[in-house]
């Protein structure tokens, strides 16, 4: 995709950009009480310098206008538009990922909230995904470290250069461009989902369970998988726990499915800063009986190697942007369009998992910067319509993985960490 | 510090513990201050359910009575014809617009008020044209229908997982309706010769209304018509 800028004219033209491929769901799923946000914060080692950090913001946004940027309603297709202005800095005063009402994304669709120590990023899920928002954190961290310590950071491990302009491959739709020759099936079962109280007043709990890496690390090894493929695992044993204790008759019972974003940045020589993420589902059936740890580590080892591959992510791409290559559906209004999407949203989309395992991997920095940064958490919103989400990242020795939900009962919470407990690790749990 | 019950590690800060809510206390340690990860104790304001568009629709339901009952006046110098306007815009906004006052409209509750408002207006006609019909048929007819999708409402939400059943059961006692509809009429207004029109589509919604209670109650059968026919 072009950037639209029109340098000719005396005042120039906001620059802006159709929504990427995965973004067009975002908007039209929206709803009154929900929209798809995510939060990525850094924790530092002082106390935060709120006037060094509007000036490192405002020096910023101008290299990211993909994410510095609002939603605007076009006839056919929303749009981002660059703003002029980067937001003023907000104090945090409540739970983390306080919902994003349509007139705040309207003006600008991603937040910064400080608090004591930490800087925290709140994006709305049509401007990027979880590594283009590791870029903006990355590369606004080494402006504020800049300005306020005085130490010089090289453009480097996902650290940009704030006085290049953006190159266009920054600002691509990545999924117009890797879309393979053949479109892959979506066909898929309900799985089964967590209920319980909703709690009043929105209000969202986290629970961040920290794990020292190395010893998560031996024992994904010991069990043959990787890091993310252990943590999906003991997840699934977990709900798989929790479904047989609330649907004791195994006949009754629905698949567990943990949907894992897979960065396709590793997969395609992609250097965009916009969506470019697609899901793998590992699933069990505990119809079939109850499955042991090691076994669900086989069936998510065996998934993600079938799967997780550019020729099959490629055909996924493709099924999904299909239908935005036909003329007549573009075509289409767009308050039809949300009706559409809105309904397959919510009869397809979400159903099919049990919650979201989203793991942003072990966070590198350059060497200069990394003595301020104490940790880094990263949270997803909530789904629309079940009260689980999870966000794992890993900062120097130690790996956060947030666990955000809407409801009373932490029971996910309590029977994951009683599967990492039978695992020999025991986390440090905090909450909000 | 550790919680006691279930043994996991726990954060300064934490009083109870986050999975279990065991209080976190020991008699011979002192618990470590620590700074939570989130301001606590704190909500962030829910906005006000507007009611804008309920006004405006308000007053878009009003406007036409207004005008309408002003001119009967006028022209005939009391209320005749706009009595009928007045009361069929009160009904429909008592069906459509009423509801959505509420925050959570609960359909057991309106739709009884609906069938009540319908049964008045009805009441209202017989009386301004001096009929003699409201005893005998409007009232049974509203009343019976009134009922039957009350029930259909409360069954639907009692037993959400019989849909089936209770869709079955609801097309037969339709069928059934009719019929009695047909004989009320046949009997109320003298007609000449009873011609039975009301058999066909008791037929076909007795059949059909069977086959969802058999398929209700049949799993292999349910399975065999999903594999049929699935979108
Ligand atoms: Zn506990």
């Amino acid at each position: 995709m072009t950037l639209h800028d029109e340098s000719m004219s005396r005042r120039p033209a906001p620059r802006w950009l159709p929504l990427d491929n995965a973004a067009k769901i975002y908007p039209a799923a929206r709803s009154k009480n929900w929209s798809n946000i995510f939060r990525l914060s850094a924790t530092l080692t002082e106390p935060v310098d709120r006037a060094v950090l509007q000036s490192a913001l405002d020096a910023t946004v101008g290299r990211f206008p993909s994410i510095c940027a609002r939603l605007r309603r076009g006839f056919f297709w929303y749009y981002l538009e660059q703003v002029e202005q980067a937001p003023r800095i907000r104090e945090e005063y409540s739970y983390p990922l306080v919902k994003m009402y349509p007139w705040e994304v309207r003006r600008c669709a991603f937040r910064v909230i400080v608090y004591r120590d930490r800087i925290a990023l709140e994006f709305f899920h049509a401007l990027t995904d979880g590594n283009g928002a590791l870029i903006f954190l990355k590369t606004l961290l080494a402006e504020y470290l800049h300005r306020k310590y005085g130490i010089a950071v090289p453009a480097e491990q996902g650290v940009l250069d704030r006085t290049e302009p953006p190159s266009p491959g920054e600002l691509e739709d990545s999924f117009q461009k890797y879309a393979g020759p053949r479109s892959a099936s979506r066909r898929a079962d309900d799985a089964y989902r967590i209920t319980g109280t909703l709690e009043t007043g929105g209000f969202q709990h986290i629970t961040c369970l920290e794990l020292p890496v190395d010893q998560v690390l031996r024992k994904a090894r010991e069990y043959g998988v990787s890091l993310t493929a252990f943590l999906c695992a003991a997840t699934m044993m977990a709900i798989q726990d929790i479904q047989q204790i609330r649907v004791p008759n195994r006949r009754r019972q629905r698949p567990v499915k943990v949907l894992l974003p897979v960065d396709l940045r590793r997969l395609f020589p992609s250097t965009s800063v916009r969506n470019f993420v697609l899901f793998t589902t590992p699933q069990i059936d505990p119809r079939l009986g109850a499955y042991t740890f090691r076994e669900i580590c086989d069936a998510v080892r065996h998934h993600m190697g079938l799967e997780v591959q550019p020729k099959y992510m490629g055909a996924m791409i493709a099924a999904n942007v299909a239908g935005e290559r036909i003329l007549a559906l573009r075509a289409v209004p767009l308050f039809l369009k949300n009706l559409v999407m809105k309904a397959v949203f919510h009869q397809v989309g979400e159903r099919k998992s049990s919650l979201s395992l989203s793991n942003l991997g072990a966070v590198t920095m350059p060497a200069a910067m990394t003595p301020y940064v104490k940790r880094l958490d990263f949270i997803l919103g909530v789904q629309a319509t079940a009260p689980y989400n999870c966000g794992v990242i890993t900062w120097g020795d130690t790996l956060y993985m947030n666990v955000i939900r809407n409801i009373r009962e932490p029971e996910l919470e309590y029977h994951l960490c009683r599967v990492l407990k039978d695992l020999g690790l025991t986390p440090l749990v905090r909450s909000n | 510090m550790y919680c006691a019950n279930c043994g996991v590690k726990l954060g300064d800060a934490e009083t109870v513990c986050p999975l279990c809510a065991t209080p976190v206390y020991h008699p011979a340690l002192p618990r470590p201050a620590g700074e939570p990860l989130y301001p606590r104790g704190h909500y962030p304001p829910q906005p006000e359910r507007s009611l804008a568009a309920q006004i405006v629709v308000t007053a878009l339901f009003l406007l036409p009575c207004l005008i309408t009952l002003v001119c009967n006046w006028q022209i005939s110098g009391r209320i005749t014809w706009s009595g009928y306007v007045v009361g069929g815009l009160l009904v429909v906004y008592l069906g459509s617009v009423l509801p959505f006052w509420f925050s959570r409209p609960d359909s057991l509750i309106f739709v009884p008020l609906w069938f009540t408002g319908v049964g008045l207006f009805l009441k209202y006609i017989e009386h301004s044209v001096s009929g003699q019909w409201f005893m005998p048929f409007a009232l049974p007819v509203t009343a019976v229908l009134g009922l039957f999708l009350t029930a259909l409402l409360a069954l639907l939400r009692r037993f959400p997982k019989r849909k089936l059943l209770i869709f079955g059961g609801a097309f037969a006692a339709l069928g059934v309706f009719l019929t009695l509809l047909e004989w009320l009429i046949y009997e109320v207004f003298q007609r000449h010769r009873f011609l039975g029109w009301s058999f066909y589509p008791l037929i076909v919604l007795i059949l059909f209304g069977l086959t969802l209670v058999f398929l209700s109650l049949n799993r292999n059968a349910r399975d065999a018509m999903y594999r049929k026919f699935f979108l």
